[in-house]
């Protein structure tokens, strides 16, 4: 599982965090907490679907500015970390379909695999990097699902309250996800 | 579920990272977002919402909306009593002018003038129409 907690600025009790970001005194340490909790968990939630580390810190900062700014409307109806995993795909999803744009206005071809065999920050092998090509042509939901299922390990119960969508409709949507990529690797065997 | 089994198998041993990250990256990350965060005296100053830059972004709209509502309004008022003067200045009689003009004449008159005083007064005629419709 990629999500590693490395640091740790005490027990962090959810609960009482939730009280201290309802109160503006003690909000920007309470977020400050927040942000050390569960930083690197949702990076890794977010590289997965953005790929290189750059727009990865970048599309991470913009979730907890997002955060920061509607913490009024966090509801105590899911934990703090599914709200936050909604706000980072949803964030990524969004910075994939602005690049999207900007690549097919530009008339680019870009190789995913080739790309990521050249980044600095990728050192996995060919079948790593066709892999995270197959996962990038899924559509976003599904992208989003595998993501969630396959490399973070995540149940359905939880994945089911990232999205609001039944754990059937998951399980359909995972299957289809695994099925297709799958495909990819035996078109491209 | 085979194809799942099938993928894991090309990857080999569980699912591995590929990704790097800089050194210390997680780290430094926390300081770092931190100190984006809008500053505290915003925080307090606008106990409705505190994200700062929204907030003056909207301000910013807003002034700029009353402002042009403003300019919007005192342009149509002095296009109102032109024209109204060139109204009662045609409703006069004169000797070449029928003494009861139609509506027609009166609105054709009215539409050339409009365009004369909307260049004058460096405003587009399409904003004038459209106030003067209500649209």
């Amino acid at each position: 599982m990629e999500a590693e907690q490395r640091h740790d600025m005490g027990t962090f009790n959810e609960e009482i965090i939730i009280s201290q970001l309802r109160d503006q005194k003690t909000r920007r340490k309470a977020f400050e907490s927040v942000v050390n909790q569960y930083s690197e968990k949702l990076y890794w939630q977010i590289r997965r679907i953005v790929n290189f580390h750059d727009d990865a810190d970048d599309v991470l900062q913009n979730t907890f500015l997002k955060a920061w700014s509607n913490i009024d409307s966090f509801r105590n109806d899911s934990k703090l970390y599914t709200w936050l995993s909604r706000i980072a795909i949803n964030e990524s999803l969004s910075f994939v379909s602005k690049q999207k744009t900007t690549i097919s206005m530009d008339n680019e071809e870009l190789n995913l695999a080739e790309r990521l065999e050249s980044d600095n920050y990728f050192d996995g092998d060919e079948t790593q990097a066709m892999l995270q090509e197959a996962v990038d042509q899924l559509p976003d939901k599904q992208k989003a699902v595998f993501n969630l299922k396959y490399f973070q390990e995540m149940k359905y119960e939880d994945i089911s309250q990232v999205f609001g969508t039944s754990v059937g409709a998951l399980k359909a949507s995972y299957h289809l996800a695994v099925k297709k990529i799958e495909e990819y690797f035996n078109n491209h065997d | 579920m085979n194809e799942e089994l099938e993928i894991k198998k090309r990857l080999g041993n569980g699912v591995n990272n590929p990704f790097r990250v800089p050194e210390n990256y997680f780290e430094d990350f926390t300081a770092r977002m931190m100190s984006r965060l809008p500053a505290e005296e915003s925080e307090t100053s606008n106990d409705a919402d505190s994200n700062s830059t929204p907030v003056i972004e909207m301000n910013n709209q807003k002034r700029r909306g009353k402002w042009l509502s403003w300019i919007t309004a005192v342009a149509a008022v002095m296009v109102g009593v032109v024209i109204g003067l060139h109204i009662v200045d045609n409703n006069q009689p004169s000797p070449t002018a029928n003494s009861t003009p139609t509506y027609a004449s009166v609105q054709t008159t009215s539409e050339e003038d409009y365009d004369d005083i909307a260049e004058y007064a460096m405003i587009d005629a399409g904003d004038v129409y459209a106030y003067l419709s209500g649209f």
